[in-house]
């Protein structure tokens, strides 16, 4: 016990590897709060447009169709906000920006433009269904059946229904912060590589000190490695801490399952860190800078730094996201916090629970087969 | 000058990781980048999934009604439908379930037609479908067959209304690929320089080494010449590749003016990031604390100053602290570069903003200078 107490301070007294384990992720999570916070309200909310009716030169106002517009409505909220206005006058609102178009009533109706997007198509396909409407009555006119078709369409038929989305977030900003803790997580690698570092005496002057020490060198791995993964899994739980009570991120659906998951993740980039410190016989430098390259390579395919990228892959390669770390672990959150699909998380831990086994084992493999090469006396393997 | 490279090119292949990054970001955003305003209407497509389990006449032709603006994908499966909604890859599902036909002519469409979506913005897809049904009713009501009635409404939806571009209307809908050249440059330009530059002044500022050049012949103030000149060179070299590359890759994208106030503006920038980073460099010890401050201080400026995400998302706050930054005024240049009509009109405000820049390049160098002179009194 009292080892391993020792071995938890030793590891905490490491500022480096505190900085990047959680000050980093911390701060970049506070980035992210901030950059994305607005972005899904004003992408995606449904607003009122602003638009001005104006007749076209010798034509009258077209008052029929500006109540139309006035009472188009969704769930309480009016598609538009009209502004009744002289030619010259439409046209100067629309070039301060003042409305998002203008529509010339008249024989042929038209929308004035000053730019394509959302607004404009909005506006186009109102004034196309009035214009086919209108159609639709001149030729029921014409074949004696205006009163027919007139009952039909004043009918009020509802025959759309709403199927709700089933995640319990909808916020897609989310995979942001999932992969900035899948993120996190693999940065336990560090505690990995120091331990990798310090167990070596080919590596490292602690590491033949500690050998030299009467404790069997399996009970300072366990004990290291348990060391690491307590430090990794407390700071997983602080980050989560962090991103619920303080950047109040809505994360989904929290249970128990997530420590559970927080507990797999952390002993995942534990093992990476350890895999690379006993596999790699290079520098410490290299093997940080391998590391650390490899840990943003798989964070990046995870979607830290290009949102979307995730589903991107699966419609590509999905091989890829069964098999990068760090997809697994931000595809386990998303389908334990957002779509409650136990199925793909089970499918998720089982595969990081894979790849630590064959990490340890690895490192395990690399370790004896460097022994058993430097007692024969054999170099620069 | 030759030690002050060989110190450089030992912290090039760290530096490689982020340029790396700086390449695939430009590579990714220029491909969406416009080139014109354009002229035209076009609409906004929408991305649809269609599950038809009726396979009728009338669903047949709701499809063909709908794909006229959008994009319809085919069946897919319940699970990956439901990823492709949230990471808005599908921003409209309609379920046209069995039966619907015979619902519809027997007035009881009770969950026979349904949608899914989790953007408020496709309501006004919801009432073009109420409005196709609207059509077929009263098509109906004249007395067609189904089939009939749809190809009639098919038809009728032909018709559309004029659309026209106001003219001179400012800006366009798209940025250019140039302006992500120069947005992406705030980003690299101080990541990179605090990793290059620091470890040469942590190498001429270490203990013994500066002992050790204190005892030769040349004077203090020569060293500091030199060394400035060494730093200056690396930096200047890095902005010369950046620049170089483009021209290579955006040369179609900049005029001659824009091109040339966008470089001087990221050469105010880069005197920023020099003495940024001499002042991180002599501040901070270690060279992996100085890959943290590195992250930190670029990635936390791009994130402020509207450098990954454009400025007109980020909350008020976010606007007020950025003030602060150099990078936000220099992205106000930017985007007189190519947003507001070309930099000829507005020269007094970019003049304005290249001054606040040279300023904050002053202070930072100032404070660089003052933390010399502290580290030296330890």
């Amino acid at each position: 016990m009292i080892h391993y107490i020792y071995r938890v301070k030793r590891l905490l007294r490491n500022r480096i590897l505190f900085f990047w384990s959680i000050i980093f992720p911390m701060v970049l999570a506070a980035f992210f709060k901030m950059a994305f916070s607005s972005i899904t309200e004003k992408d995606w909310a449904f607003e009122t447009i602003p638009v001005a009716v104006a007749a076209q030169d010798g034509t009258e106002q077209d008052g029929m169709l500006v109540s139309f517009l006035a009472e188009m409505e969704n769930e309480g909220t009016v598609f538009f906000e009209v502004t009744e206005a002289g030619r010259a006058e439409a046209e100067a609102l629309l070039q301060e920006g003042r409305v998002a178009a203008v529509i010339l009533t008249g024989e042929e109706p038209c929308v004035l433009l000053r730019e394509n997007g959302l607004s404009a198509t909005v506006v186009k396909t109102v004034l196309d269904g009035y214009l086919q409407s209108r159609e639709i009555f001149t030729d029921a006119a014409a074949n004696g059946k205006l009163e027919e078709a007139a009952l039909t369409f004043a009918t009020e038929v509802k025959t759309l229904s709403v199927r709700e989305f089933k995640g319990a977030s909808k916020d897609p900003m989310i995979q942001y912060f999932q992969a900035l803790l899948a993120m996190a997580s693999l940065y336990g690698a560090m505690y990995g590589l120091t331990n990798a570092k310090e167990l070596n005496p080919g590596l490292s002057a602690e590491a033949a000190r500690r050998i030299a020490a009467p404790v069997p060198r399996l009970s300072t791995a366990v004990t290291d490695l348990a060391a690491a993964f307590t430090i990794q899994y407390l700071q997983f739980l602080i980050l989560i801490a962090y991103f619920l009570l303080i950047l109040r991120i809505d994360f989904g659906r929290i249970s128990g399952w997530l420590f559970l998951a927080g507990a797999v993740h952390s002993l995942l980039g534990v093992s990476i860190g350890y895999f690379i410190g006993c596999a790699v016989r290079k520098k410490q430098n290299v093997q940080q800078a391998l590391m650390l390259s490899s840990v943003m390579l798989s964070s990046f395919l995870a979607g830290l730094m290009v949102g979307n990228i995730r589903i991107e892959i699966e419609l590509a390669v999905p091989w890829l996201n069964r098999v990068n770390p760090a997809t697994l672990i931000a595809n386990s959150l998303h389908a334990l916090c957002i779509m409650g699909d136990m199925k793909q998380y089970a499918f998720c831990m089982a595969g990081m629970l894979l790849w630590c086994a064959v990490l340890f084992g690895g490192s395990v493999a690399a370790l004896a087969l460097h022994q058993s090469y430097e007692r024969r006396g054999i170099k620069g393997v | 000058m030759r030690i002050v490279l060989k110190v450089a090119k030992k912290a090039l292949p760290s530096a490689f990781i982020y340029f790396a990054i700086f390449l695939v970001l430009l590579i990714v955003f220029s491909q969406n980048a416009g080139k014109e305003r354009e002229t035209v209407f076009r609409a906004s497509e929408m991305s649809l999934v269609i599950q038809d389990e009726d396979a009728g006449v009338l669903s047949g032709a709701l499809c063909a009604y709908l794909s006229r603006d959008n994009k319809i994908s085919g069946e897919m499966d319940e699970a990956l439908l439901s990823e492709m909604l949230f990471y808005g890859k599908t921003d409209y599902v309609l379920f046209i379930k069995d039966g619907f036909e015979e619902g519809l002519l027997a007035g009881n469409t009770d969950t026979l037609l349904e949608r899914q979506s989790i953007k408020a913005n496709v309501a006004f897809l919801d009432q073009k479908i109420e409005l196709f049904f609207r059509y077929v009713h009263a098509e109906l009501a004249m007395g067609k067959s189904m089939e009939e009635a749809c190809r009639a409404v098919l038809s009728l939806c032909e018709r559309q209304a004029g659309t026209a571009f106001t003219e001179g209307a400012e800006g366009a809908s798209e940025m250019a690929a140039g302006y992500y050249f120069f947005t992406y440059l705030s980003y690299i330009l101080p990541c990179v320089l605090i990793m290059v530059l620091g470890p040469i002044l942590h190498a001429f500022y270490k203990k013994d080494i500066k002992m050790r050049t204190d005892c030769g012949t040349v004077s203090a103030r020569r060293q500091n010449l030199r060394i400035i000149g060494g730093i200056s060179l690396v930096a200047l070299l890095f902005w010369g590749l950046l620049i170089l590359l483009g021209v290579l890759l955006y040369r179609k994208d900049f005029t001659v003016v824009s091109f040339c106030f966008g470089a001087g503006n990221s050469f105010l920038l880069l005197l920023v990031s020099v003495a940024i980073s001499s002042t991180v460099g002599i501040f901070v010890r270690g060279d992996d604390a100085l890959n943290g401050a590195s992250n930190l201080i670029s990635m936390g400026m791009a994130f402020l100053c509207g450098v990954f995400v454009p400025g007109e998302l980020l909350p008020d706050y976010v606007h007020k602290i950025a003030e602060f930054l150099p990078v936000s005024w220099y992205m106000k240049n930017v985007k007189l570069l190519f947003e507001e009509g070309g930099v000829i009109e507005k020269s007094d405000i970019f003049f304005k903003n290249g001054a606040v820049i040279f300023s904050f390049a002053v202070a930072f160098f100032f404070i660089a200078l003052a933390s010399v002179k502290k580290r030296k009194a330890v």
